[in-house]
């Protein structure tokens, strides 16, 4: 069976019309394919980002990361660029949706995409996964990998991050899939357990586990953190869980 | 940890990062995901110029260990062991680091801290200065960070770092 992938760096209309970078990966063939964002994480548009891109071209998807850093630090280095955004407040959530409806239109306009669109986010990328799910109807999956902060208290509001994401669950506009870590301080197995109320208080279709022994960031390989058993059967469980939903 | 909290202190120095040497006069510190140092959480001090951009900027990694043991040092220097001894270069404090750096040819491993006092008054006055270096950079090559600040910053930075620790504490995630 013949394998291939390209992998490059594009620009796609962002939030406001701004012209932003983003890393798209996929399989070398007609399609139609499935779609994925893939939404990075604090430390930035990084090498780890792009794998992730990478490994669902891989299993078939065309995948996207956008670069939710762009705009503070065209050019500059993913670090440096973080650095920046981190010192700046950090990304604001409503330009965050905007650039991630920006990569839903822009790969919906591919010729051999199949037209659905999943979104995945890790550690603050799933605190974004939440609140695109909530605030974008053409999304068709997510995935919450460990998202801190989808409930926040009052006074960590910021005029960046207005709203505490757990208060946008009424308009969460589709199936959305939660991997946890039992050991993980942020989200804690508190905070999950209140989101998962919330989720089933509103008929939300919805998927969580939550792995003991793992904390937070264990699908990442180069770290510390990484949980083998977790991060093997989470991936798995995304993709039985993409698999239903956008192909 | 994925939050934003940062400290951010105002400081008057200069530092020598992937570009070479530049003025700085800001300290951004937190405990968050590092980027190369291999953490979970670390002590990230970025010393910056954001007039100057992005780029514009030496990035400091540490374990929580170690960030608390550079602290420790940096206070000694500043307020003095007893003795009130000018601590210059050849008489340099060295503290033993975990953690990553960026230097002129990127990120790298810390092994060590070098700090020292410098009395240049024609500069910026009586300082700190602080080397960073690899385990290569310890035995000649130039794979090194240097920074180099007033007392004053160098009390802001000090009280950053407790700052960022406490907020790990906190968090519960140290």
């Amino acid at each position: 069976m013949y394998q291939g992938m390209l992998a490059e760096t594009i620009f796609h209309t962002g939030h406001d019309g701004d012209n932003i970078q983003a890393y798209l990966a996929r399989p070398l063939g007609s399609g139609p394919y499935p779609s994925v964002i893939v939404i990075h994480h604090m430390p930035g548009w990084d090498e780890a980002s792009k794998e992730i891109a990478r490994k669902f071209a891989y299993h078939g998807y065309v995948a996207i990361a956008p670069n939710l850093h762009y705009r503070e630090a065209p050019g500059a280095s993913p670090d440096d660029a973080a650095a920046a955004v981190r010192a700046a407040g950090g990304v604001p959530d409503a330009r965050c949706i905007g650039d991630v409806k920006g990569s839903a239109n822009y790969l919906r306009s591919l010729p051999y995409a199949n037209g659905k669109v999943g979104v995945i986010g890790y550690c603050s990328g799933g605190r974004q996964v939440y609140i695109v799910a909530c605030n974008i109807p053409s999304l068709d999956a997510a995935v919450d990998c460990y998202g801190g902060r989808v409930v926040m208290a009052e006074d960590n509001l910021t005029n960046r991050m207005p709203v505490s994401p757990i208060n946008m669950t009424p308009d969460m506009n589709c199936p959305i899939l939660g991997l946890f870590g039992a050991e993980d301080a942020n989200p804690d197995t508190q905070q999950v357990q209140v989101i998962e109320q919330e989720l089933k208080r509103n008929n939300k279709n919805y998927e969580f586990h939550t792995y003991e022994n793992a904390g937070h960031g264990f699908f990442s390989i180069d770290r510390p953190s990484y949980n083998v058993e977790a991060a093997v059967d989470g991936w798995n469980k995304i993709f039985d869980f993409y698999g239903k939903y956008l192909s | 940890m994925c939050s934003y909290i940062t400290q951010i202190a105002s400081i008057i120095g200069k530092g020598s990062g992937p570009n070479g040497w530049f003025n700085i006069n800001q300290a951004n510190v937190y405990f968050d995901h590092p980027f190369h140092a291999p953490l979970d959480h670390a002590i990230t001090i970025d010393f910056v110029n954001p007039a100057m951009g992005p780029s514009a900027r030496v990035a400091i990694e540490l374990s929580a260990d170690s960030a608390e043991e550079l602290m420790h040092t940096i206070d000694t220097n500043i307020y003095g062991n007893g003795s009130g001894d000018y601590k210059p270069a050849d008489k340099s404090d060295a503290v033993e680091l975990f953690g990553s750096g960026k230097g002129s040819r990127g990120w790298f491993s810390l092994e060590k801290a070098l700090i020292y006092q410098s009395n240049d008054e024609t500069k910026q006055g009586a300082g700190l200065n602080i080397d960073f270096l690899s385990k290569s950079s310890s035995s000649g090559n130039d794979r090194d960070i240097s920074v180099e600040v007033t007392s004053e910053s160098a009390k802001a930075i000090s009280t950053s770092i407790n700052a960022a620790l406490e907020n790990g504490r906190r968090e519960h995630i140290l």
